[in-house]
């Protein structure tokens, strides 16, 4: 060996052990500061310790909260607290209540006649209109009793203002003397009022149901008749009566014998009969429920949801499903991560 | 000679146990720890609540529970999930979750580099479904998965000879690149935002019909007993008028 081979071998020795004495400082202060190995073994066995003691407790509140209890033995469930859905209910019918009004008009009542005082003094006619009768509805607090898997419903339904208005059409052909002293007459005047408040009493139930994926509250609620009964205001009377007694003589007389206040007020003490068609009012589904489809990375994939019916408890109203990502969707996934 | 020879051999014992590696097998060590921690948040966040006289979930709220099960199919369904961390690659392509106080998940792939020194190993990311909220515009609940820890498990090539504490470091550095690259997962409940009030329009009675607001947020999640638990407020807003 020569002296300069011996002089490469060792500078090359000089460079190695430089080189791994940099790694070993590099990696000892990357190491500053780490748990070693029995260090974190220690601090392990602490830790889960304190977890399987956490894990206890938690389980344990789990199976004794009052509302979990009889829950259905399904990979998936919902559970609506019937406080919640009470809530719910509540609010949904009243202010779908609130959007109710009634609308009547075009309704006529036609009376006509004779007048006579020893002889025919003439005929009339007596038109009263109801033009429009508008009234709303307002729903009170229901009263709503859960118990099997339907929902006993009370509610007080109120017509609660409303206006209306009625046209007056009186006409008079007077015969022979009448003719002569009164001649034709007509009376053409609009009457405006406001609907009197009256409050019914809706009963029925709520049925609940499930879909696959939602739960599902179908009213059974019978057909609620209300009356609209409207009142003229004062001032509308004042009007007519001053147009009546602008008559005098044989037309005063003629309107006196028709009595065309008492025919209008007649009229309006009967009342509107309105049928309030319940049965038109939809299921209507609660708010959370299960997804059919969902989106993987982009991708609609659809769920395969096998509903597991309803279970209703003292606390809670129960949707339960086995759900799956669809078989046919997963086939067409790489072998590999099946 | 048999003497001097025997006594080389105890220096270089001593040598060999006084260079031991103090941190040699902590990876995994670490990796549990990461898990452990994970759950031990959810549950203490759990056992508060419990110490405190609450009930796991507000009273008035919607309860939702889903089997493990089910939640890793949902994840598997996103996989194989493709992550780069330049000059890193990550591909997971297997899921576990364990829903035991924290809804946490595992998942498995490889991690690769090349380039001057190669990298060919295999990893396991540690995380928990996190973030739970409700998708306004799928009207569903999603979460994201939370990366813990990363632990590069296997080495093969020049990579062998790195040391556990190099490789923890390359860990770090690739699981802060990935963790917002991590898919978000959709969970299949269905969260109305209105109620439709539908209207009526001939007939004496008339129905304006409109909306009914929910207004809906997550406001609990925990894992216990291998099922994921969710708590969803619910409240009604005020109805919005429609056309009649």
């Amino acid at each position: 060996m020569t002296r300069r081979r011996i002089a490469f071998i060792a500078a090359s020795a000089v460079v190695v052990v430089m080189a791994l004495s940099a790694l070993w400082v590099v990696l000892n202060r990357s190491r500053q500061g780490r748990q070693t190995t029995r260090e974190l073994q220690a601090d392990l066995t602490t830790l889960k310790a304190e977890r399987d003691r956490l894990r206890a407790e938690v389980v344990g509140a789990v199976s004794l909260d009052p509302r979990l209890v009889g829950m259905p033995d399904r990979p998936f469930r919902i559970g609506m607290p019937t406080t919640l859905a009470h809530g719910l209910v509540t609010t949904f019918v009243a202010d779908a209540a609130d959007q109710v009004t009634l609308q009547l008009g075009n309704i006529r009542v036609r009376r006509h006649g004779a007048v006579r005082r020893v002889i025919h003094l003439g005929d009339y006619t007596l038109v009263v209109r109801v033009t429009q009768v508008t009234a709303r509805l307002a729903a009170g607090a229901p009263d709503l009793r859960f118990g099997g898997d339907q929902v006993r419903l009370a509610m007080p339904v109120r017509v609660s203002s409303g206006s209306g208005s009625a046209e007056v059409d009186f006409r008079w052909t007077g015969r022979k003397i009448g003719g002569a002293v009164c001649g034709d007459m007509q009376v053409l005047e609009v009457v405006t009022g406001t609907v009197i408040p009256a409050t019914y009493r809706l009963s029925g139930t709520l049925r609940l149901s499930t879909t696959d994926e939602a739960i599902l509250v179908t009213p059974r609620l019978p057909a609620l008749r209300v009356k609209v009964r409207v009142e003229p205001s004062k001032e509308s009377w004042d009007l007519l009566q001053r147009t009546l007694d602008a008559r005098s003589g044989l037309c005063g007389f003629v309107l006196d014998r028709v009595n065309i206040r008492g025919a209008l007020e007649g009229l309006l003490a009967k009342g509107f009969d309105v049928r309030v068609p319940t049965e038109k009012v939809r299921p209507v589904e609660l708010p959370v429920g299960i997804a059919r489809t969902l989106t993987v990375r982009g991708t609609p994939v659809d769920l395969d949801v096998k509903a597991g019916g309803l279970t209703i408890t003292k606390d809670m109203i129960w949707l339960a499903a086995d759900v799956g990502v669809s078989g046919q969707w997963m086939a067409t996934r790489s072998p590999r991560i099946r | 000679m048999r003497m001097k020879a025997f006594a080389s051999l105890l220096g270089l014992a001593a040598l060999a146990s006084a260079c031991a590696d103090p941190h040699e097998g902590a990876a995994p060590l670490h990796a549990e720890k990461a898990l452990v921690e994970r759950e031990l948040d959810g549950l203490r966040d759990s056992a508060a609540r419990l110490y405190r006289g609450e009930s796991l979930f507000p009273l008035s709220d919607v309860v939702i529970s889903i089997d493990e099960t089910f939640v890793q199919g949902l994840i598997a369904a996103s996989l194989p999930i493709d992550l780069a961390a330049a000059p890193y690659r990550v591909v997971l392509t297997s899921a576990e979750v364990g829903f035991n106080g924290a809804p946490t998940v595992r998942l498995r792939g490889t991690i690769t580099r090349q380039g001057l020194v190669n990298l060919d190993a295999d990893v396991n990311l540690i995380g928990a479904l996190s973030g739970m909220e409700i998708d306004a515009a799928t009207s569903t609940l999603r979460a994201v998965i939370a990366a813990d820890h990363l632990e590069i498990i296997r080495a093969e090539g020049l990579e062998s000879f790195l040391s556990g504490s190099s490789l923890d470091d390359v860990a770090r550095l690739v699981r802060l690149e990935i963790a917002s690259q991590l898919p978000a997962i959709e969970i299949p409940v269905r969260v109305q935002q209105d109620i439709e009030i539908p209207a009526v329009t001939d007939g004496p009675v008339r129905l304006a019909g409109g909306r009914l607001p929910v207004k809906a947020s997550v406001s609990r999640v925990f894992a216990s007993d291998h099922r994921l638990w969710i708590g969803l407020h619910i409240e009604l807003g005020q109805v919005a008028k429609g056309k009649p």
